[in-house]
């Protein structure tokens, strides 16, 4: 049970499409995140989202949120506790006893890039305990969202400014390619240029953009979003020249978002979230195309702001216009081709 | 709420001896076995069970047939419970849990009918444990009267002397796996004959081949207590079988706890249970002896605070280093931890 679930049940509606295969590629698992909207989001808990929301989610991805590290060892390789505790959920879902999800079918872990081409002994651990090169341990996030603003979250690094430039980190980041693994771009709207020269010295590296590159509204950028956007639809059309890049749609229901519906008295219904989105969720198909994007619900995050039915159908109606094919793509064939689920 | 904790309820007991270091080398974790007295034991009931006040600093999962992969080769099903444990693990060593080291060992299953074709199951296992695969279970339970529950998967007796499985357990030899012996006590000389024949195998008797007591061994305890006896004498002599103290609590032994209206008092486990376990530690000695809880199956009859109970009263006479050993020690060097 989350905080606000009496809150998300003001809102309620009935899932669209309710049979159309859907694979959610970007959620978390954890316990104890008191600062979260849900602090314990395990399998039971997703269940009731995936399999309760009246959606059909036949698989999942999850993606690294810092949960369950080893509590000793070298540092550097404590990050391997996530992934062993996701794949133990995962195959807890691979049973079937809990119907038919295949919950974290993927695994995006992290690793320290900054160690330089040392992050390779890490990322080796992190296939091993996804259980193997065909395992399900696709790849990791390592963020670099940071802004001078104190009140902008910092990503769990602490990267600074410049993460993506920096020449370390490139040696680190120059060991996914040769184990075959995608790494998820994760910073903030002006940040999106780093990614783009990223994206571009490391052609043989997928690379997934999360939550359309963070565009902030709140601090310094509160009320200014109709000029972010101009920037951020810029840097977005040139990111997406780059033919390693995909993008994840969704993600912009935090708070740093700043489009505040979890302060309202009503959580917002899905025509609202399209009302509020849409620019967003067009440029960004515009310019990738269905083949190179994916909705997500990064849960339980958003569900700050809205529950997983409505959320999905948000999604579903921003994608009212577009082929059976392209629905396809959309909701489930561009993440498990990305992901080799 | 498993389905007898009001039951158990009616009789507490304050840990004894609490500060003791206690690895738990028995217990199972799974979901939906409703034919159990928990249908559901993952990590919030074990925790439950591990902090009533003793000082359980880790345990040793052991098979029982979850959350086995629902497609791929039917060989390889089995490895979805290691990973599943493995996941349990991991969230122990978070440390976000407390100190016990959940699962800190996995025991697993691997058909060992499969021969030496048993092996990539066990490699694949390895694999998924991650460094805490130890070896693995694949029990023999089988009994002519139709009162005696066979072992799951089990439809005859005589499994431990068949060539194809003793293929399988060499498999377990070459890697340094252990072998859990799990049979009735009617089966014991064909325990013994497996452990002669596998001398550098590391055999981990369990339950103490539950001397039986139901349907046609219904009140014959005294008769049963003998035959188990030099049985288990014969065993002791085997140097590579380790003893598992614990899991007389089942259904098997006909003790009936779980039919009075209170449950065991610690003083009535003891008194009950004391002869075979006295036996068992002489022959065996501390070295080669750990007390096991098998929870929740035992759990049938008591709560895990008082069953840790009774074995600390049984224990009372030996010294600190022979307590060090039967309650942590063994398990801690037999498998690996």
């Amino acid at each position: 049970m989350a905080y606000n679930t009496n809150w998300l049940n003001l809102v309620q509606e009935k899932p669209l499409e309710p049979k159309l295969p859907i694979c959610d590629p970007h959620h978390h698992l954890w316990e104890f995140r008191h600062e979260r909207v849900a602090h314990r989001y395990l399998l039971e808990e997703i269940l009731e989202d995936v399999q309760g929301g009246g959606h059909n989610i036949v698989s999942t991805v999850f993606i690294e949120c810092g949960a369950m590290y080893r509590k000793s060892g070298p540092k550097h390789m404590r990050c391997v506790g996530e992934t062993e505790f996701v794949n133990g959920v995962a195959a807890m879902a691979a049973s079937g006893l809990y119907g038919k999800t295949q919950v974290a079918a993927g695994i995006v872990g992290t690793a320290d890039l900054t160690r330089g081409c040392r992050a390779g002994a890490v990322l080796d651990a992190q296939i091993v305990a996804g259980g193997g090169p065909k395992g399900r341990f696709k790849g990791i996030r390592h963020s670099a969202s940071w802004d001078a603003d104190p009140i902008i979250p910092k990503g769990r690094l602490n990267p600074g400014k410049g993460l993506y430039l920096d020449k370390t980190f490139r040696e680190g980041f120059a060991e996914l390619a040769p184990r075959n693994l995608s790494f998820e771009g994760w910073c903030y709207h002006h940040t999106i240029p780093d990614l783009t020269d990223l994206a571009k010295a490391f052609p043989d590296t997928t690379i997934i953009l999360n939550h359309f590159g963070g565009p902030l509204g709140i601090g310094p950028y509160e009320g200014q979003q109709d000029e972010i956007f101009k920037t951020w639809r810029k840097d977005i059309t040139e990111l997406s020249k780059c033919p390693n890049v995909v993008a994840k749609l969704g993600g912009l229901n935090m708070e740093m978002n700043g489009f505040g519906f979890q302060h309202r008295p009503l959580p917002p219904t899905s025509d609202e979230l399209v009302a509020a989105y849409r620019r967003y969720f067009e440029h960004t198909i515009d310019k990738f195309g269905p083949d190179r994007c994916m909705f997500e619900s990064n849960f339980p995050v958003d569900m700050v702001s809205c529950s997983y039915t409505v959320l999905w159908n948000a999604n579903k109606k921003m994608a009212k216009g577009a082929s059976a094919k392209e629905k396809a793509a959309l909701f489930h064939d561009t993440a498990t081709r990305i992901y080799k689920l | 709420m498993g389905t007898n904790d009001e039951w158990l309820a009616q009789v507490t007991e304050d840990a004894l001896d609490p500060d003791l270091p206690i690895c738990d080398p028995h217990h199972h974790l799974w979901d939906f076995q409703h034919e159990r007295i928990e249908p559901r034991y993952l990590l919030d009931e074990i925790l439950k069970d591990v902090s009533s006040g003793h000082n359980i600093v880790s345990t040793v999962f052991i098979q029982c047939a979850t959350m086995f992969r629902a497609d791929g080769p039917e060989a390889m099903k089995p490895v979805g419970e290691v990973e599943f444990v493995n996941g349990i693990a991991a969230m122990a060593a978070s440390g976000l849990y407390g100190k016990t080291r959940i699962a800190a060992g996995i025991v697993g299953y691997a058909d060992m009918m499969l021969g030496s074709a048993a092996g990539d199951v066990l490699d694949a296992e390895i694999a998924a444990g991650n460094g805490r695969f130890k070896g693995i279970r694949h029990m023999a339970t089988w009994d002519a009267d139709p009162a005696v529950p066979n072992g799951r998967f089990i439809d005859r007796g005589g499994l431990l002397m068949e060539p194809a499985y003793r293929d399988g357990v060499r498999e377990l030899t070459k890697r340094g796996l252990t072998f859990e012996g799990w049979c009735y006590h009617p089966q014991l000389p064909e325990m013994i004959d497996l452990a002669r024949a596998h001398p550098d195998q590391v055999i981990i008797m369990n339950h103490l081949a539950a001397p039986l007591g139901l349907g046609s061994y219904a009140g014959r305890r005294e008769e049963v207590f003998e035959v188990w006896k030099d049985y288990f004498a014969e065993l002791a002599t085997c140097p590579n079988v380790v003893a598992k103290l614990g899991g007389l609590n089942m259904e098997y032994l006909g003790f009936g706890w779980q039919h009075r209206p209170k449950p065991p008092t610690s003083d009535e486990l003891v008194e009950a249970t004391r002869p075979y376990f006295d036996f068992v530690i002489e022959k065996f000695g501390p070295d080669r002896c750990m007390w096991e809880s098998n929870f929740p199956v035992d759990k049938l009859s008591s709560s895990y605070n008082i069953l840790w109970n009774s074995f600390k009263k049984i224990s009372k006479d030996f010294s600190a280093g022979e307590k060090a050993k039967l309650f942590h020690d063994t398990a801690v060097r037999v498998y690996s931890l």
